[in-house]
């Protein structure tokens, strides 16, 4: 054996590390715990379900239809979500780099338990303790079928499952519905909030007010200056930034389930009404899509969302042949915008519904004058038009007058 | 036919130019039966390929792999070296259904190939075996399955190093299985790119480990001197060297010619370009397919040009000659390949792109536009001639560079020890501390831990201290938000290197990279940076950001910036000095500081001084590891010490130049600073020092060859027709007048005469 080896083993003095107790972190509802692993520290807090979190209570979750989150979330699974056997789940990692190097320090998952949401968080109070946590946690994610969390399908589930690998547990075996509310978020709110960050939605959709909060961005920082300092008091915000983030996954089902629930006439956000349209859209139910297209339409808060909804209306209404209404919208959108594909939308309806070609033709010519600036291809296209109208109208000329 | 063309070559008035011509006996193949215990399956997929026995060394390979034996398999170009490799993997898939292998190749071309090769063999033994490449090119939703399910993994080194170790846990059902590990063109590994990938494979090696897994080690390597040794450095394992290469060639006829001399007092010989461009036609033209090999890229284009513009006179032959390179887009590449084993190209001119395992069948001539840098790559290129029976021809064109020059007129160093050592340092204290800091994020190191068979505790607690691991119950950590695989590159001589950013015309795409130590010196504002043949005025260095900012000119002259390099003796690791004699060779660390203050402008072929610059840019300073020489020379007192310090510079440039030959590296990785009187030695000193910091065992090598590397610069020296110096021995001088050459051979002489033995 080297000597500097020797002196390691045999010389070192006691460790900074050694020994940490639970009582010297001392956080409110938290306490050490041991398994056949090692020792951790688990922190435990329950909120009665009529509690507020933002706006929302906590109970809102327990009246959710998960067929419409379903919906929202585009994913099928979601539809049979049992809440019991949900576990929603948040954690702060030591960078977000990803790889074998990345692990989840403090790992916060939340239930419903009775007429409480408990909100359990896994620490580790330095590296040798990951083991003996993930433990823990491995064996409780088995007690559920679901996990909602917030882009959690591309960061915090993987994580965890590389973290179980690394600790050579068996794989998990069961198939995980897995509700990640950041894609559904992202289908609502993209167009009328500037971020759709987790953030950006407790500031403006769930309305919870975070005092002292620390950026996500600084906290594996933070967790080594721990590591170094062992001082207790920089985990204090770590800790109530996870448990609110947790939380903020419960009220944010709620708040998504409201959202969908609404009629259209009592949203007043034309970008929001939009969104919810377009997903009526992508599922091919009509009637919705045309009840909130109407509604976003007549808000009538931005220019861009205004004519959107008019145009994606009159596609609608031209693929239900109510021809009458999408001729209407495409008028007014031709006159009000010099909008280029209402034009071309009324040249094909007059060409080919109405046979009128005159009418045709006027809106073929204003089309192709709107079409010159912008878009060379589309006027190559109108222009290809006026040609076949002028065609057709010559030879219907020659017909008349033959008749006459 | 090409007997005849060599006939009139023969006799022609180029045939005084020659400086080598031997022929080499047609050699007859070596066979063994299949083994026993290969696949019924497997032969019968060679039978149908035409195979019916397999050549010594594949046998050879395949029982030694059988036996979990780590190997080294050493073969020329074209004698069936992926079956060494391929035989034994798959037979052991076919067996074990979920075992797996790894296959590393240095380039993504390679890979390419392979798979390609692999598929189709797997898809004839009934779809049993999956193969896959994995590279950068790889799409996202492709990885899942590759790490699930390939059978076969084909990579480089570099995604090994950045996207899989690090990954490692995605990868559990590769690392758990993991059998063969098979390192395909081992002698590419060499320097710092090869001190790199020891590093990714003890790291490999580390993550099978954690999971269970031994693999075995299948190399194959180009002829080097040093195939067990290098592979055992690389691997980090006792390997056994298959090198009895049972694969039959065809007689050949091996020719070196040196263009001759057209200014005598210069030294200036007619360019090889055209002289490669003169003897390949002379082959295409009796319709002999051929290959020309050129290093640089511009060379390739000019030759290709010149050479269709010549037979646009013949008809239709001018659409038989192309180019091929690195840069050729894949179908244009595959496309090229098959018109050479059809036969529809007769001529093609490539870069090495072609030296290495690309499938082109055998052609019949082979002409060489300048040594390729190391013997192992002439070796490689000269085997693309060759079909069994038949007579083929090489030819190596040697252009006026000091190493070209001595090889050209020194022909018994490359068929007598028949290649170099490759060398690497994987424990390059720099190199070594990058590879564990990965090492660490991929698995924590436990107290004690040995990497590679070395102890590192004290690079580990030096990571604690730095507070980017964290100790604690025995084990190191990695305490960071970083990536660390993303900063370290394999390939680049120093990680962080300058980039060269070319504007012309609003333009901006990177041309070129220069080590910080060097950018003081060649891309300094104002300076004209040379690519591809190319000038470039540098208009902006952002020394913050590490880029330069150049543009397309055309001028009349280069720029030389006055760098005053320092160089202080660390420590010594072994010196030779024997007895009361005034000379010393020695080893050691090095501290090399670098200062440039301004820069000239010289004129072409006058080399006049036109203009002048200032430099103001930071002192650099760099930890290395150098040889040194000292030699006493008795001169007149008359005789000024700027004449001394011409002549030591003319020697250190040769040595630059000709100390390659025993390192396997490019001048560019070595520098070399002459000191008429050294601090430390007191006396007129040489000293060849590294380039990438800490060095990767070129100094040790050169320690110990030093009696060679001095012969060699002598004797080229010596052999060298100028006058008065030129480029082909010492350099250029401005004034030849003086007596540098005379002294450079001097201060040879009298090294030789006294320092280099060993006292007795
Ligand atoms: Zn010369």
């Amino acid at each position: 054996m080297e000597l500097n080896q020797k002196l390691r083993r045999f010389a070192a003095g006691p460790k900074l590390d050694k020994g940490l107790e639970a009582a010297e972190l001392g956080f409110a509802n938290g306490r050490e715990v041991s398994n056949p692993f090692g020792r951790y520290y688990m922190v435990e807090h329950t909120y009665p379900l009529d509690s507020y979190h933002g706006r929302l209570r906590l109970d809102s979750i327990l009246t959710v239809d998960w067929s419409r989150l379903a919906f929202i979330a585009k994913d099928e699974s979601v539809k049979t979500l049992d809440l019991r056997k949900a576990l929603f789940l948040d954690t702060e990692t030591t960078g977000i780099a990803g790889g074998a190097g990345t692990c989840a320090f403090l790992i916060g998952v939340a239930f419903v338990r009775d007429d409480d949401v408990v909100v359990r968080q896994y620490l580790m109070r330095d590296y040798h303790e990951e083991a003996a946590m993930l433990f823990d946690l491995y064996r409780m994610i088995q007690e559920f079928d679901a996990i909602v969390s917030f882009n959690g399908k591309c960061f915090d589930w993987p994580l965890l499952r590389d973290r179980f690998t690394l600790a050579r547990f068996e794989p998990l075996r069961k198939n995980y519905v897995h509700l990640d509310l950041l894609h559904a978020a992202r289908r609502l709110w993209r167009a009328s909030l500037p971020s759709c960050s987790l953030d950006s939605l407790e500031a403006h959709v769930l309305k919870v007010a975070r005092e002292q909060d620390i950026p996500g961005s600084l906290i594996p920082q933070r967790y080594f200056d721990f590591l170094r300092t062992k001082r207790a008091e920089l985990l204090i915000d770590i800790l109530e930034h996870n448990r609110s983030d947790v939380l903020s996954l419960v009220t944010l089902v709620g708040t998504l389930d409201l959202m969908a629930g609404k009629p259209a006439a009592e949203i007043k956000s034309d970008s929001l009404c939009w969104a919810i349209a377009r997903l009526y859209v992508q599922d091919r139910q009509w009637h919705r899509a045309i009840e909130f297209l109407q509604q976003a339409a007549s808000l009538n808060q931005s220019k861009a969302v205004r004519s959107a909804a008019c145009s994606q209306l009159a596609l609608i209404y031209r693929r239900l042949n109510l021809w009458d209404q999408a001729q209407a919208i495409w008028l007014m959108l031709a006159q009000e915008n010099g909008d280029i594909q209402a034009c071309e939308e009324l040249a094909k309806f007059y060409e080919h519904i109405c046979k009128d070609l005159g009418k045709a033709r006027q809106f073929a010519k204003q089309g192709l004058a709107l079409a010159m600036a912008k878009d060379r291809l589309r006027a190559a296209a109108f222009e290809h038009r006026l040609e076949r109208l002028e065609r057709k109208l010559a030879r219907q000329e020659k017909t008349t007058l033959s008749v006459h | 036919m090409i007997g005849q063309v060599l006939e009139q070559f023969r006799k022609s008035h180029l045939a005084k130019n020659v400086t080598f011509w031997q022929t080499i006996p047609e050699k007859p193949a070596q066979y063994r039966p299949f083994p026993s215990s290969l696949n019924p399956q497997i032969a019968d997929l060679l039978r149908d390929k035409g195979i019916e026995q397999l050549y010594t060394h594949q046998a050879q390979a395949f029982e030694l792999v059988s036996s979990s034996k780590d190997i080294v398999v050493v073969t020329p170009t074209a004698s069936g070296k992926t079956l060494c490799y391929n035989l034994p993997v798959l037979n052991h898939i076919l067996a074990n259904p979920a075992s797996r292998a790894l296959y590393l190749f240095p380039t993504k071309a390679l890979a390419q190939d392979q798979v390609a090769e692999l598929m189709s063999m797997g898809e004839r033994l009934g779809h049993a075996i999956k193969t896959y490449t994995y590279d950068g090119d790889t799409a996202s939703d492709a990885r899942q399955a590759i790490r699930s399910a390939g059978n076969i993994v084909v990579t480089n080194p570099d995604m090994l190093h950045s996207g899989i170790l690090p990954h490692h846990t995605k990868w559990m059902g590769l690392f758990e299985n993991l059998m063969y590990v098979v390192v395909d063109e081992l002698h590419i590994y060499r320097g710092v790119f090869g001190s790199h990938v020891a590093n990714v494979l003890r790291r490999l090696q580390r993550v099978c480990r954690f999971y269970g897994s031994n693999p075995v080690f299948i190399c194959a390597s180009a002829t080097i001197a040093n195939p067990g040794e290098h592979g055992r450095r690389l691997i980090g394992r006792e390997v056994e060297v298959v090198d009895q290469n049972g694969a039959p060639s065809g007689p050949k006829e091996v020719i070196f010619y040196n263009p001759p001399v057209v200014n005598q007092s210069l030294g200036i010989r007619r360019s090889s370009l055209l002289e490669t461009q003169r003897i390949a036609e002379e082959f295409i033209a009796n319709k002999i397919q051929t290959i020309v090999f050129t290093r640089a890229r511009v060379d390739l284009e000019v030759l290709v040009s010149y050479l269709q513009r010549s037979f646009k006179r013949l008809g239709d032959l001018a659409e038989k000659i192309r180019g091929y390179r690195g840069g050729y887009l894949p179908k244009q590449r595959r496309e090229i390949e098959r018109d050479l084993r059809e036969g529809k190209v007769l001529g093609v001119v490539s870069t090495n792109a072609l030296e290495l395992g690309v499938d082109i069948g055998s052609l019949q001539a082979v002409v060489i536009n300048g040594y390729p840098g190391t013997i192992a790559s002439l070796w490689q290129q000269i085997g693309r001639a060759g079909r069994k029976h038949e007579l083929a021809a090489a030819v190596l064109v040697g252009n006026s560079s000091p190493l070209n020059q001595y090889i050209i007129t020194h022909p018994e160093f490359v068929l007598g020890q028949g290649a170099e050592r490759a060398l690497i340092d994987p424990d390059n204290m720099y190199i070594l501390l990058s590879h564990l800091k990965c090492a660490a994020f991929e698995l924590p190191f436990q107290a004690g831990e040995l990497f590679g068979g070395k102890d590192v505790a004290e690079y580990l607690s030096f990571l604690v201290d730095e507070g980017i691991l964290r100790f604690v119950e025995g084990r190191y950590y990695w305490m960071s938000e970083v990536y660390p695989a993303n900063d370290i590159s394999l390939r680049s001589a120093s990680s962080d290197n300058f980039v060269i950013i070319d504007t012309t015309d609003g333009a901006s795409s990177v041309i070129g990279e220069v080590d910080r130590f060097s950018a003081p010196m060649l891309i300094h504002e104002g300076a004209i940076y040379m690519h591809e043949g190319r000038q470039y005025h540098v208009d902006q260095l952002d020394w913050e950001r590490q880029k330069a900012y150049a543009r397309r000119v055309k001028v009349d002259y280069y720029t030389d910036a006055n760098l005053d390099v320092d160089l202080k003796v660390l420590s010594v690791s072994e010196s030779l000095q024997p007895g009361t004699k005034p000379a010393a060779q020695s080893w050691g660390e090095v501290l090399v500081s670098a200062k440039t203050h301004l820069y000239k402008k010289i004129r072409f072929y006058t080399h006049e001084n036109i203009g002048w610059g200032p430099i103001s840019l930071p002192e650099q300073e760099m930890h290395t590891t150098a040889f040194w020489f000292a030699q006493k020379l008795d001169l007149e007192p008359s005789v000024p010490s700027e004449v001394v310090q011409n002549a030591l510079n003319g020697v250190a440039h040769l040595l630059l130049n000709t100390a390659p030959l025993e390192l396997m590296c490019e001048p560019g990785d070595l520098g070399v600073v002459a000191q008429v009187k050294s601090p430390f030695t007191k006396l007129p000193t040489i000293y060849i020092y590294e380039k990438y910091p800490g060095g990767v065992g070129y100094a040790k090598q050169l320690f110990d060859l030093s009696r060679l590397v001095l012969e060699r610069a002598y004797q080229l020296l010596q052999g060298c027709p100028c006058e008065a110096g030129c480029p082909s021995c010492i350099g250029p001088q401005v004034d030849i007048d003086q007596e540098a050459k005379q002294y450079a051979r001097l201060f040879l002489e009298e090294a030789l005469k006294h320092g280099t033995e060993p006292e007795a």
